[in-house]
This record gives structure tokens, sequence and C-alpha cells, in this order.
């Protein structure tokens, strides 16, 4: 019972009252069809086994013909008679006498068995699966690694994963998500490691959602998020498994759904954003450089416009004297001032980003020719926009990119608008007090129960070694405490081989 | 009033809410004022008011540990009855109200001759004042998380005035004896003040976790690291500034940093400044914590962060009265008087009480 | 959830409906890079006012303009110059502060207040004493192909990296100006022919000019004060006989380390007695008449420099005495460490410190001396 709920489970039962299934094929036949609403591809085959007259009711869009052809029809032609689960060479077959429930099972890819004089109905699995290749996902390209990806088939995705951890304590939970769609929604995690009672918090989150539709793994991650408000994502989604398999193994848990590719990970730290699998292919030192790199660059995409409007309009003494007679030449005949430049070009970028992800291919080369011309060039030409702030939008916007999740390259761009307001209105001050309540946000924010700004606040020098830079593998000794994982170690001394004196020659 | 261990702080965390709480204005004009009572010798000033300090730590960790999972509030009532504990911790909200003022409207005044001169100063106040309030509304844990990384602020300072070693002279503090004991005893009461923000011990006590030892070394080690940064940066203005000079220059960090200048930034005191709002940001929201636990637990059943937007009005209407001169040496007289009473007057009579009267937590 | 947004709005609005009072834009600001005070005839300030402006097109240099005023106070000038140009006066990268001699030689504190008051102000401006005046200089607005106030600027500069005169912004001189113990030494320039040159120090005692030092001189007192520059390079006539050609009489050398130290022991009747100790390591540069590797050569050739740089530290101490100005900061020693003499000469400083009998004992050391003996 426990488990049928698990697999089927959703808050409101079905609206029908249930019924028995009638003796009569054709009053059967009737009913299904009126439930689903006489659907024109709804179809029905008659056979004749036990000497009965039977139906197999199917829905053709649904439904492996060839399945259907080699397993239920052919073994029941061969024998004429006999136990129906027997012959029957499918893997899921089930019975039921409740009439109300077959129409929701058609609609799942089953078929339907009715015999005339019989009260029972023999559900058949016979799905028909159309997956795409397994290929590398287009935005999380990384440059050494495994190329596979998430596809929008939940089994395929399950596999990915079960290959990587073959562990027994790796366990999976299916839930029907959507009220009316019915998506299929699988949480993932290990039973030794997670802890429990971010299990529970997950079980009882996603249990609550009574939405007509659950499409993306957006919806979800929308209503089971802490906070929905921040501009700051507290859910990752990535489409690579090599990535969710790590993040199970630190004891996170994953959502996976039917119809998308993409896995949601909880809970995450704010670095975690900056995390790629590539930091861990390479040498450490690399990996860390890199990875302070992108660090940095968050820093340069959220402050510099804001940086350039507070020295340019409010604190020009800053600049040592060369360059701010440099500066000086080249704003002079611009008659905007600094903060209006900024928005100007700002909106300009993110309005030629947007129409980059929406062109046709062929037409992209030319636009990027136009935006970089026009944009760039002329309007500098003509006086409207300097110089130096062309060359700062083009970093932020450079460096916004950087961030291997795209949820956070966006936040980052608009996390920059306020900035410049502030700088605008206040100056330095104003930036400053940006900075604070921005970081007083973020020491706000919890995902499920762990602090987002981990391991800096609160400040664990343990968790550092694998934040800002990336310490050697083998020196990762403890998991990171966020997720509150059951066991902390997670390797111990192995470079063991190494000796003090070689024993060779 | 028992707590959750899940909502507690870690002691290393008590140490860092100290430091930020003391850390406020009083810093900057620190080195001026005691140069001129006690010259050369300011910085023995400021060793002396840090140990005495430390005294009064231990006075009121005394009275704490009575009570261990009460913060004042809560146990005034136990020693001194319902009606006279709820007046005093009314007066005690007071007091921290008007200091968190006190430190706002020092500020004010810092920016608006340094940085900000022609923002009115209402603006100013109303930006930081959001800010802070956008923090007090958290729980302790969250405040303390902030404040750990903004004492990363304190280490920038110091780097900073090593700078000015560059062009010290160190004959500007001898004669030592100039002053005599009696202006260097005379001065370390003037250096006592910009210390305060330890009353915090008396409303956090119950949110930190482990033993009573624990937390005095905690908040001992806060206090001796605030002492030593003030006696440093008190040296090093002394050594900057010859005797004749610093009586004009009245915040003589900011000044020194003035003269620096690097290939790509000069006005170097711009950038302190700006990243001086952490700490003084922090100040404000412990003062306005205090005032608001308080505040919370007599109106608002417990739930301080409803109690957040009223106090920040009235830290508002405080700074903004505080404009002129003259107005802002009464509220720094008043604060001296509130400060003996409070916080050295009031805590050792209260103790006195519990010892006598066998008052403690568990006992009836 | 909608009081939030409401008051969040207010907020806002209110904010940006004010505007931006602290703004001060680039855009506005006419940049003065050098300023110049000169004594009028009738007690009125001459001030002048470098301003550099961005060019016409990408491709010509920048330009300069000079405005002069007179008025009662730096202040008042500034006004008053800001009244005749377009734009926004701004002082706040000024580069250098030019007295003019017989301004200077009235107290120079009372220009210089402006200076340490404003905000916004650089403090990090070089500060000299022009011979003639400071107007005058700073007509010249080129000299060859660089603006003048550039050029004064660079020039101070590479001065004090080779030790001919000291180093100096108006925010180092600060702590001095109001100590009774210490006076300060700034350079003095003058106008020859379209180029400057700066060469020489300025003596100020109680913030008036009083002398000057020639360059020989000035380089010593910077290296008694222990201010060396990178380099320091004076060339000196080592044989006195006649019969030898020019060059063969003299003798470079660069001083490569200094280490100068000062005692101020009071001896009876009050009498102060300064020991100054300099041991000067260098390296010889130009010497065409012996071979050094020599012993006897190098140490005669020590004994000589001795004398000669004991003369000069001699001459230089008798200028600055003469000139009243307290350079070594004599009275501040006596203030750190003989208070109850400093309370008894304090009254008359002045002539007590002329009464100063200094000690100097100076040591050379030739260690390197190039490529060749």
């Amino acid at each position: 019972m426990d488990l049928f709920n698990k697999l089927f489970s959703n808050k409101r039962i079905g609206k029908n009252p249930p019924m028995k299934v009638f003796s009569s094929l054709e009053k059967n036949k009737e009913y299904i069809q009126n439930l689903l609403f006489h659907s024109s591809d709804l179809k029905w085959r008659s056979i004749k086994f036990n000497q009965k007259d039977g139906l197999i009711v199917f829905l053709e869009s649904l439904c492996d013909q060839e399945k259907i052809q080699n397993e239920i029809i052919q073994p029941l032609e061969e024998s004429k008679e006999g136990a129906l689960e027997e012959i029957i060479a499918c893997v899921e077959i089930a019975k039921t006498t409740d009439l109300s429930r077959l129409p929701q099972f058609i609609v799942q890819g089953n078929c339907v068995l009715l015999f005339e004089g019989k009260t029972e109905a023999f559900i058949v699995g016979v799905g028909a699966e159309y997956t795409r290749a397994i290929s590398e996902p287009v935005n999380e390209g990384v440059i050494r690694g495994a190329h596979d990806g998430f596809i929008e088939h939940l089994t395929t995705n399950l596999y990915l994963v079960r290959k990587r951890i073959e562990n027994p304590s790796l366990v999976v939970r299916y839930y029907q998500v959507g009220e009316v769609t019915k998506t299929k929604v699988a949480l993932l995690y290990m039973q030794d490691l997670a802890n429990t009672e971010l299990i529970k918090e997950v079980d009882q989150r996603i249990r609550s959602i009574t939405m007509d539709t659950t499409i993306s793994p957006g919806f979800i991650a929308e209503m089971i998020e802490d906070n929905t408000f921040s501009l700051f994502p507290q859910i990752l989604l990535t489409e690579r498994p090599d990535r969710s398999v790590a993040h199970l193994m630190e004891g996170r848990v994953i959502i996976l759904s039917d119809g998308d590719a993409s896995a949601l990970i909880l809970p995450v730290t704010f670095f975690a954003f900056f995390q790629s699998p590539d930091d861990y292919h390479g040498r450490w030192i690399v990996g860390s450089f890199i990875r302070l790199l992108r660090l940095v660059s968050f820093i340069i995409a959220t402050l510099v416009p804001a940086l350039y409007i507070a020295v340019v309009a409010f604190h020009p003494e800053i600049l040592p004297s060369n360059l701010i007679y440099t500066v000086k030449s080249t704003i002079d005949r611009v008659p905007f001032p600094p903060i209006l430049e900024a928005l100007i070009m700002q909106v300009t970028l993110e309005v030629l980003r947007e129409a980059g992800v929406r062109l046709p291919s062929r037409v992209g080369q030319t636009v990027s020719i136009v935006g970089g011309l026009v944009i760039g060039e002329s309007v500098v030409r003509a006086g409207l926009i300097s110089y130096p702030m062309v060359i700062v939008v083009a970093l932020t916007a450079i460096a916004s990119f950087v961030a291997p999740s795209n949820e956070i390259s966006i936040a980052i761009r608009i996390l920059g608008f306020p900035l410049m307001v502030l700088a605008s209105l206040f100056g330095l001050f104003g930036i400053t007090f940006g900075i604070l309540f921005i970081l007083i946000h973020l020491c706000k924010l919890e995902s499920f129960g762990t602090p987002y700004f981990a391991p800096l606040m609160p400040l664990r020098i343990k968790d550092l070694k694998d934040t800002l830079i990336r310490f050697p593998i083998w020196s990762l000794n403890q998991r990171p405490h966020d997720p509150h994982s059951k066991k902390l170690e997670q390797e111990r001394f192995s470079r063991g081989w190494k000796h003090d004196d070689s024993r060779k020659e | 009033m028992t707590i959750p261990e899940k909502s507690k702080i870690s002691q290393g965390q008590l140490m860092f809410f100290v430091i930020q709480s003391q850390v406020g204005v009083g810093i900057l004009s620190l080195p001026n004022k005691l140069q001129a009572t006690a010259k050369g010798a300011g910085w023995i000033s400021s060793i002396i008011a840090g140990l005495v300090v430390q005294v009064i730590i231990l006075i009121l960790w005394a009275l704490c540990r009575r009570f261990p999972s009460d913060s004042i509030f809560s146990f005034l009532p136990k020693i001194t009855g319902k009606f006279l504990g709820n007046l005093i911790g009314i007066a005690y909200i007071g007091y921290f109200l008007f200091s968190a003022g006190t430190v706002l409207s020092a500020f004010a005044d810092v920016a608006g001759k340094w940085v900000l001169q022609a923002t009115p100063r209402w603006a100013l106040l109303l930006l930081t004042l959001l800010t802070c309030v956008y923090l007090v509304k958290e729980n302790v844990r969250v405040m303390a998380r902030l404040f750990v990384i903004s004492s990363l602020t304190i280490i920038v300072m110091v780097i900073l005035s090593l700078f000015g070693y560059a062009n010290a002279n160190y004959t500007y503090v001898f004669p030592i004896m100039e002053a005599g004991w009696v202006n260097i005893i005379k001065a370390a009461n003037d250096a006592l003040f910009p210390l305060i923000g330890y009353e915090v011990l008396l409303v956090i006590y119950p949110y930190v976790e482990g033993n009573n030892t624990g937390k005095l070394k905690a908040a001992s080690l806060g206090n001796m690291l605030i002492t030593l940064f003030y006696t440093f940066e008190v040296f090093t203005s002394l050594i900057i500034f010859s005797p004749g000079v610093m009586p004009s220059v009245s915040e003589p960090l900011i000044y020194m940093l003035k003269g620096f200048s690097f290939q790509i930034i000069q006005r170097i005191d711009l950038i302190f400044l700006s990243i001086w709002i952490f700490i003084v940001s922090t100040a404000i929201v412990s003062w306005l914590y205090m005032a608001t636990s308080g505040l919370g637990r007599l109106f608002h059943r417990g739930e301080h962060k409803k109690a957040a937007p009223y106090a920040a009005l009235i830290v508002f209407i405080l700074a903004m009265i505080a404009q002129n001169p003259s107005i802002t040496d009464l509220f720094d007289r008043m604060i001296r008087i509130f400060h003996y009473t409070f916080v050295i007057g009031l805590p050792l009579i209260l103790l006195i009480f519990s010892y006598l009267f066998n008052k403690k937590e568990g006992v009836s | 959830m909608k009081k939030l947004c409401l008051s969040g709005i207010i907020i806002f609005v209110s904010f940006l409906m004010s505007g931006c009072w602290d703004q001060d834009l680039l855009r506005n600001a006419r940049l003065v890079y050098g300023e110049g005070f000169d004594l009028e005839e009738n007690g009125k300030l001459l001030s002048t006012f470098v301003i550099r402006d961005a060019p016409d097109s990408e491709q010509s240099g920048p330009k300069n303009d000079i405005i002069n005023t007179v008025s009662n106070t730096p202040e008042e000038s500034r006004n008053k110059a800001d009244e005749e140009i377009s734009r926004l006066l701004t002082t706040y990268r000024n580069r250098i502060v030019l007295i003019g001699e017989e301004m200077a030689k009235q107290d120079i504190y009372q220009l210089l207040d402006f200076f340490y008051r404003d905000p916004k102000s650089a403090l990090n401006a070089k500060i000299a004493v022009v011979k003639g005046k400071a107007a005058d200089l700073l007509s010249l607005k080129k000299v060859g192909n660089v603006l003048i106030e550039e050029e004064i600027d660079e020039l101070i500069k590479s001065k004090e990296e080779t030790t001919t005169v000291p180093k100096v912004t108006i925010e180092s001189i600060f702590p001095i100006m109001k100590d009774p113990g210490e006076d300060f030494v700034v350079p003095y320039l003058i106008k020859s022919g379209n180029r400057v040159d700066v060469s020489r120090a300025a003596m100020f005692h109680n913030h008036e000019f009083t002398g000057t030092l020639s360059t020989n001189e000035s380089t010593m007192f910077s290296l008694l004060k222990g201010k060396m520059g990178k380099t320091a390079i004076i060339t000196q006539k080592t044989n006195k006989q006649q019969g030898n050609k020019g060059v063969y009489n003299y003798l470079t050398f660069n001083i490569e380390k200094s280490k100068p130290k000062m005692k101020v022991l009071i001896q009876k009747n009050d009498q102060i007695k300064v020991r100054l100790e300099l041991k000067l390591k260098v390296s010889v540069l130009e010497y065409p008449k012996d071979y050094l590797n020599e012993k006897k050569v190098v140490n005669r050739l020590n004994k000589t420099l001795t004398k000669e740089i004991t003369n000069l530290v001699n001459k230089t101490l008798k200028k600055m005495q003469k000139a009243r100005c307290d350079g070594l900061g004599v009275g501040r020693q006596l203030i750190a460490f003989h208070p109850d003499v400093w309370k008894k000469q304090k009254k008359d400083w002045e002539h007590n410190y002329q009464k100063v009998h200094f000690v100097p004992k100076v040591q050379v050391e030739i260690t390197k001396k190039g490529i060749i003996n």
C-alpha cells in the first residue's frame, strides 16, 4: 500500500468515483470512449482467447504497435487458452476491477485487455519511447570530461546516474507532480549520506505542489525554493550527469523530471554556481586559478559600471593626474550624464544578447557585425557615448558570462543596475551601502537549512579548500559541511604508496 | 526563555560580535582627544581604558553567569520584581537607542565633512538605517555571520595605517611623561567611550553556546584585540602628526590617508571611509538589536523584528536633532552619565542584590 | 507584502526626485594643474591658475590656459577666477603650488590654510618658492614641448631622485608647520631664459622664507636629514696643484649609502652642542687621474673627500644658522629629550639656535669604482 502510494502519489484522488468493470464488452468500450471524449486516436482490436471475445484498447499515439503485436497478440494467438498473465510476454502487467481508473492507465501508455463476461481488466504496459541520442548539453560544454548529458526521457536519465554510482544506497523515489499533466518526477539521494531531515523536507515540499501543470523543472524549483524574491538562485539546474553525481556524493539531493533534460540539485551554496567539472580534470593549480578568475569576474561584472559612474560623476579626484586627463578628454563632448550613458549601453547590451539567442543561425553573423560596428564604433564617433563607457560595458558583459551557470549570469547583470543607481545618487558611499545590502541578503538566504554563503559565512576554514581555490583531491579529507551529510570523511591518505625513500634502486 | 541549539552562535562569533559592537566612529577622533590631555602618552591612556573595560566585562559576566539562559530583559524582573524590572528594562532600551543615535549622528557628521557635503542629513541617515534595519530583523546567527566578514575591514585599516610609518617621526611622542599620570588617567576616561559596545554581552549571553568560562574568554579576547587596535592607531597618529598640528586635525587617521597617493588611485581616505561604512553599520546594528530585543520582549511577545521599524524611527529622530555642535556635546555628556549608571553602576548593584537574595537561575 | 512594496516605492521615488546632491561631474570641471601666488605692490595677492584643457580633436595635444586674478586671499582669488572661465574651476588635481619670493618672505601658512581645510584638495602637490614672481614663471606656458605645470612637476620629481632638492609636498610640511622645534626646506625655482632651473633649496623659519641653499648644499641637507633619493652625485675638486689639465683635477662620485646620526648634548651654561655623524659610502664615477686599486690612493682620496665634504657640511650648517632655519630639528630633540632646557630657550629660540655649536664628523669611504680601476 505504501509502495503504491509512493509510486502514484497525489493529494487528490481522481475525480471519478470508483466503478466496477462491466461484464458486457460493449458497455466497457462505451464507457472508456466517453471518458476519453471519443478521441480519434483511441483504437481497439478484437481478439479471441479462452473462447471468449476480447478487446485490446489503446491509444495509437502512445503505444508501440510492434510491442502489442509481438508481446500480446502473437502469444495469445499461439496459445488459444490458458492464464493470461503467463502467456503475455510483457514486463508490466496488472489487473484491476476499477473501471474509472482505466482511462488514466490508457493515457499513460498502457493498453487495456477486456474480455466478454469477465469483470477484470488487464493493464499491460506497451508504451512507445522516442528518445533522442545522448549528447553533450549545448550550454554546459567542458573542455575535458564526460560529454554525455541528460535527455528528456526519465528512465534514461536514471540510467546515466545509476551507471555512475553502482551502489545499493542510491535511492530513487517517484512522484507525480501536476494535477492535470501528472508529470513523473524522480527524487534521487544516497541513503547513507544525505541528511534525513533534508529528505523529509524535500519530500514534504514536493507533495504540497498543487498546480495543474508543471511543465519544466523551473516550476518545481519555484515551488519548493525558500525565497523566490531573491535574485540569487537557490537550486542549481544542470544537464550534466557527472555534475549531478558529484553533488549526490556530497550528500545533496537531485530531482529529475520526465520531459525535461534538466536536473535540480539542492541544497546548494553560492559557490556551487561557480564550480565546473573542468576544474577537477586538470591540475589543481590551474583549476584554482580558473576558479579564482570566475569569482573575480563576478565582482568585476557587478561593480565596474557602478564604480565608473561613482568616479566620473562624484569623485574624479581619485584618478591620478595623467589618467584623469585622458578620461576627461574622452568624455568632454558627451551630452549625457554618466548614469544615463551607462543605462543606455547596458540596456542595449541586454537587447543584443536576447536577440542573439532568438536569431536563426544564418542571420546571426549579420547581427553580430551590426551590433559591434553600429553600437560600438559609430555611437562613440557620433559623440553620444564615450569610449571608456563602451569599454566598461563590454568588460562587464564578458565578465558576467564567465559563470558556469546561466541563472547566476543573469543575476549578476541585473545586480549591476541597482548598484549603478545608488552610485549615481551617493557616489562611492552608495556603492558600499549597496554591497552591504547584498551581503546581508546573502547572509540571510538559506537553502533548505544550509546557509547560502557558506563557507564564507559562517566561516569554516576547512570547507574553503574547495571553494575559492581547489586544493588537490587527496587533501580534501572531509565532505563540505553545508548539506549536513551523515558521513563527513570521504577519503583518507589516498597517496599511501608514496614513501620517504624510494624502494626502487 | 530557552533557545534552541540551532539558533545559537559559537564563541568565536561572540568574539566578533563584541569586536564589531565596540568599533564605531569614536576611533577616528580618539587620537585627537587623547593628545589634548595626555600629550605623548595618549597610547598609554588607551591601554588603561582597555584594562578598565576588561574589569567591567568581568562584572557583566558575573551577573550574566547567574542567569545563563536569560538576557538582561528577562532576568531583571527576576531580581527586582516585575514592575521595577520592566521599568529598568525600558531605561536600558532608552540607553541603547540613545547610543545608536549618537553613533549614527557621529557618522553622519564625519561623512558630511569628508565625503558628502551637499547631501542632506536625512538622506544619509535614511540610507544607513534602511540597511541596518534590513539586518536587525534577522536572528542572531545571521547577524553574527555578517559581523565575522566585516571584521576583515579592520585588517584593511591596520594595513593602510602601516603605510604611514614611512614618514613617521618618533620624537613626537617624547617626552612621554610630559603630561603626568593624572592627565593620563583623565585621558583614559576619554578613551573609555569609544570602547563601549561590550554591553551587548548582556543581551546575547543566552544565545551563545558553550560554558560560562568560554564566553568570558571570547568576550575578553574581543576586547583585548580592540584595545590593541585602538592603541596602535593612537600611536600611529601621534608619531605622524606633531603636537602642534594635532589640535587642528580632528580625524588624524583619515587625514593621514589623504596624503598618500599610489600609482592608480589617490584619495585613499575616500576608499577607507567607504569601507568604514561596514564597521559603523555593524555597530549601529548591534545597538539597534539590543534595543529591539528588549522592545520585542516587552511589547511584541518576543518577536523583535516587529519592533525594528519603531526603534529605527526613534534613532533617526535622535540623529536628526544632533546637528549643532552644542547638542552633540550635550549628547556626549549624557552618554557618559548613562554609561556609568547603566553599564557600571546598575550591573554592580544587581550583582550584589542577586548574591544577597540568592536570586539565580533555577531558584525562584 | 503590499506594505513592503509601497514603502519601497516611496523610498525609491523620494530618493530619485530629490536628485543627486553631491555630484561633481568630470565633464563640468576645468582642471587646475598649477597655482602660483605673488605679492602685489599694494599688498594684495596675485594668483595665477594654470588650467589644462582637453584638445579639440584626438590628434592634437593638450593646451594650457592661464588666468591671473588679484584679491585678498587665495579662496577669494579662486572664486574670482571661477567667474572668469566657463564651467567649474576644480583644484583637486593640482600638481604644483608656487610662491613668489616676496610673498614667501611673509608667512606662507596664511596661503596654505585653504589647502588643508578643503577635503577635496590635492595634498600631494609639490610646493616651491620662485625667484622673482611665480606669475612670470608660469606665463612661460610651455617649456620645449611640455606644458609648464607638467614640466615643473616632473623636474622637481626627478631632482628629488637625485637628491638635489628635498622631497616635500604640502602634506609633508603640514606637521612641521605648527611645530616650534623644526623648520622646513622646499625647492627653489629660477627662471633661466625659457627654461626652469630646479637646483636649489629655500629655507624657512616660522613659515617665512629666510634664505637659499646652493645645489651641493641642498644635497648635503637632504643627506643630513637622512632622506636621500636614489642617487646623489657630486663632482669635487681633488687636486689643488696647478699643472694638470681640467678634468684630471676632479673626481665625480655617487653616494650609495648614507647613515646620519644626530646627538644633542647639553654642556655647561646650557650651551647646546650637536654632534652630527655622517658615514658615506660612495662609488667613483669619474676619476681619470689615478688608478684606484692601490690602497694608498684610495686612502688618500678618502681623506681628501672627507675634508671637502666636511667643509661643505660646515658651510651648509652655517648658512642654515644664519637663516635661522632649524631644518634638522634640533628644537624637536630638545622638546623630546631635554624639556627643561627647551623651556628656558624657547622664547628666543631664533637667536638661541644661532648659538648652537654644530660638530660634524664626516667619514667618506670609496667602495665601488666601476669596471675599470
